[in-house]
């Protein structure tokens, strides 16, 4: 048995694919191409599977990850590669296969850029407003969260998580907004959370955003592999 | 993607249900074809993405390569909130395209509640919902299914039905179609040239009348039009298409597995089942050809459960050969067989063997009624020893659910036969305890569901009331009363739906009114328990000056003129009328292939039937 950490896609509209049902899609496309797979043991064995901490619905992605157990040790990472990518619908494509460097558990954070064609206001003029935004003292935001078993809403300050905060207008004229933010089975900041309160403070209803995630980094700013 | 769309996606559930781009999805260049087709079901993705037909209509059509048919399904209520919000049309998942810029639109009609939520659809795609509203040839609306076989309460709505099997007459339709249309013909032009095509029926060439009371005078055909529409019938099911891949949806949807039909009619002639009756005659695919589509589909989809359906699975003359060829691949590849539709007299310990070699869970069977009497007047043709074997022989392979279905208000039904429905329900219960070999500890649960008879089309029944909704519901009480063992569990179905249901399935035209009017108040998804309102219904019904029990619990007599007897989907009248009267002495006719009963089906297919084959080669082997 051997492990494979596979890295992926999800863009386009497999934005709008939930967590859960991507496990089905990963498993059955898996199943369409034969890789053998290590089952759990137990009364219903199933292909093991772990992935990254799902992303937010709507967002895209170029940095998800997800681990596999191969059964036969003699297919080559590469050989994986090429059979799931024949197999995957095309809005999810795979990237990469290799040996984890790093535990699943060990991601700290998320690179996002945030793309927006902005309705109200110019493109530059959008970024300004941006910036200034963030200079507020705090940035108040509710968050629901749990405690113990129960649902709570909890009132966070963006302020607090504005690690490599930039804005600016892309090659194609439209505004950006760059930041990391918290994603950890422990605490996560949700991408959508942080850029409506943005959005709302600027006082902006863009005709069109985007929300990708470009990054996964573990303590200290070291990438994720 | 449409922006208003992207705009809009995240502020609904499941925005998975209108993305399209799954797996296996047909991608064509609109621009290269000469027919685009919306194929719509008219209920959420999650219900028509596991209709079997759609799949195969969807690949039959795209296989031409002068159209493309593309998927619509029925937005959710919040999706509808957002789309009139921003202005979107209903679209087609595959391209994002208004249903109004389609040449054809077609509903498939699986249910009768469904027949509101085509308006709705329509409306949303910016198509006039009324046949004489849509002038040209484009936006043909036509419809097939199961409910095309009595279309008359739909009649104003759709400009054609096709009756049985979809697969041919679709073809012929579309190569009508093209040439209609490049040639810049009229849709009346058209309309009466589809009308020779076999099993096409175009309402609108009918004139009905009525006599004072209601009831119908007479059925004319207009023009060329024929008196009696025959519906269509596949005679070779090994040689007709079937997909080689489906359609692989990422969200879940209710059947999420593949699915492989092995025969259509049935030999069974229960005479309460519509099913049992309009997809005669019987035809069987061969072993080999299952077991190869089989494979297929399953390598296509990597789905890992395949159901294996019909009418009655077990009936199918090669299920032991069949269930050997399959488990020599599917349980290399951890696939699970499933087999819907098993009937209690053929449950067999071979069968548990085979089903046992995959994974296990509950059983349902159908008694249908509770008492032998009344299981004789409707021709289920199964004896409380045959129940109580199949359930000791579920028990002692390890069975600890079984679920019942059983009707209510079925014709010449008295109190002690819905009595006897949780009488056997205790006897079974009592045959679990009584097994030496059960699991300690482990308990039984028996799920009893005890469902409305609603009278339909084609079945000896067609002349019978249904039962009112007082005496129903003073049955449901009885059973109720009567269940007290804590291992039974009774659920009744509480809906004022079915008693619509069987107003339209025995409809007529002069429905259509009451249709859109209740439509017009706010009527579709009317299948859905938090949608449907009868008080609107009712008010729709009382503002076109009729009533439903007129249709629905009202006997007909044996001369009177029915809505769909222009139509043909099979049983002779002769034979339906000999079956209601032996239901009325109880008294029992043998399944097809033990005795054919010239019920008049075979005629549709140039007198050929699986069952009568199986006889003839049965007595040259003897």
């Amino acid at each position: 048995m051997r492990e494979v950490r596979i890295r992926f896609s999800k863009t386009g509209k497999a934005k709008y694919i939930s967590h859960l049902d991507m496990t089905r899609c990963f498993s059955r496309a898996f199943f369409r191409t034969g890789i053998p797979l290590w089952f759990t043991e137990g009364f219903n064995p199933r292909p093991y599977m772990n992935f990254t901490m799902p992303l937010t619905l709507g967002a895209e992605s170029v940095a998800e990850a997800l681990d596999i157990r191969l059964e036969d040790e003699s297919m080559t990472d590469e050989d994986v590669v090429r059979l799931l990518r024949g197999a995957l619908p095309p809005d999810i494509k795979v990237l990469s296969a290799a040996a984890p460097v790093h535990k699943m558990n060990a991601i700290k954070e998320s690179r996002y850029r945030f793309t927006i064609e902005p309705e109200t206001y110019g493109a530059e003029d959008l970024a300004e407003r941006l910036a200034k935004v963030a200079e507020a003292e705090h940035l108040l935001v509710e968050k629901s969260g749990k405690k113990g078993k129960k649902k709570v809403l909890k009132t966070i300050d963006l302020k607090d998580y504005l690690k490599d905060f930039s804005t600016g207008v892309d090659e194609e004229g439209r505004t950006e907004l760059l930041v990391t933010l918290p994603s950890s089975p422990q605490f996560g900041v949700n991408p959508r959370l942080f850029l409506d309160k943005f959005l709302h403070e600027a006082e902006e209803e863009p005709l069109r955003v985007r929300m990708l995630r470009e990054a996964l980094f573990c303590d200290d700013n070291i990438l994720f592999e | 993607m449409d922006p208003k769309l992207e705009k809009i996606l995240p502020l609904v559930q499941k925005p998975g249900r209108y993305i399209g781009g799954e797996l296996n999805s047909v991608e064509k260049d609109p621009s290269s074809v000469d027919m685009r087709f919306a194929f719509c079901f008219p209920d959420t993705y999650e219900i028509g993405m596991s209709h079997l037909g759609i799949k195969i209509l969807y690949y039959l059509i795209n296989e031409r390569e002068d159209a493309y048919c593309e998927r619509v399904f029925a937005p959710w209520l919040d999706m509808e909130e957002q789309m009139r919000k921003v202005g979107l049309p209903l679209f087609t998942l595959e391209t994002g395209t208004p249903l109004s810029e389609f040449d054809l639109i077609g509903f498939t009609l699986q249910y009768e509640m469904s027949f509101t939520t085509c308006l709705y659809m329509l409306e949303l795609g910016g198509v006039p919902i009324r046949s004489e509203d849509r002038k040209g040839l484009n936006n043909l609306v036509v419809g097939g299914g199961p409910c095309a076989c009595n279309p008359e309460p739909i009649a104003d709505f759709f400009d054609l039905f096709m009756l049985g099997d979809g697969e041919e007459v679709m073809m012929d339709l579309l190569d009508l179609y093209k040439e209609y249309k490049l040639r810049g013909a009229s849709k009346e032009e058209f309309l009466e040239a589809a009308s020779h095509i076999g099993g096409i029926y175009v309402p609108s060439l009918y004139e009905v009348d009525y006599h004072e009371d209601g009831t119908i005078a007479s059925v004319t055909p207009r023009g060329t039009a024929p008196a009696v529409v025959k519906k269509r019938v596949v005679a070779d099911l090994d040689s007709v298409f079937y997909p080689d891949k489906f359609l692989v949806p990422y969200i879940d949807i209710v059947h999420d597995r593949a699915v492989e039909e092995i025969y259509r009619g049935c030999i069974r002639g229960c005479r309460f089942c519509q099913a049992g009756f309009i997809y005669r005659p019987i035809r069987e695919k061969s072993v080999s050809t299952i077991n190869a589509q089989a494979k297929r589909v399953c390598e296509a989809t990597g789905y890992d459960e395949i159901s294996v359906i019909s009418l009655s699975t077990s009936d199918y003359s090669g299920i032991q050969p069949l269930l050997s060829d399959m488990a020599d691949w599917t349980s290399e590849k951890k696939i699970n067989i499933s087999l819907p539709s098993l009937r209690i007299d053929t449950f067999s310990d071979e069968l548990v063997e085979k089903l046992n070699l995959i994974r296990r869970s509950g059983l349902t069977f159908a008694p249908e009624a509770g008492s032998q009497r009344m299981r004789d007047v409707i021709n289920k043709n199964i004896t409380e020893e045959d129940i109580m074997k199949s359930v000791r022989i579920a028990f002692q392979n390890g069975y600890s659910t079984v679920k019942l279905y059983f009707m209510l208000g079925l014709p010449y039904e008295t109190m002690e036969d819905v009595e006897a429905i949780v009488g056997l329900g205790k006897q079974i219960v009592d045959a679990y305890y009584q097994n030496p070999d059960r699991v300690k500890g482990r308990n039984l649960t028996v799920n009893i569901s005890a469902s409305p008879f609603v009278p339909k089309p084609f079945t000896p029944f067609q002349w019978e009331p249904q039962d009112t909704k007082s005496s129903i519901e003073e049955k449901q009480e009885r059973l109720h009363e009567l269940a007290t063992k804590t291992r039974l569990h009774i659920s009744s179905h509480k809906s004022d739906t079915i008693f619509l249901e069987a107003a339209f399935a025995r409809g007529d035209r002069r429905l259509c009114a009451v249709i859109q009017k209740a439509f017009e108040k706010g009527c579709y998804f009317d299948s859905w328990e938090t949608c449907f309102d009868i008080q609107k219904w009712m008010e729709a019904f009382e503002e076109c000056g009729l009533e439903p029990g007129f249709y629905s619990n009202r006997r007909r007599s044996y001369e009177e003129v029915l809505p769909w007897d222009h139509l043909d989907n099979g049983p002779s009248k002769e034979f339906l009328i000999r079956e209601n009267e032996k239901a009325k002495e109880a008294a029992v006719t043998p399944h097809c292939r033990e005795q054919c009963s010239n019920c008049g089906a075979q005629r549709l297919n140039g007198g050929k039937c699986d069952a009568l084959l199986k006889i003839d080669r049965g007595r040259s082997a003897s």
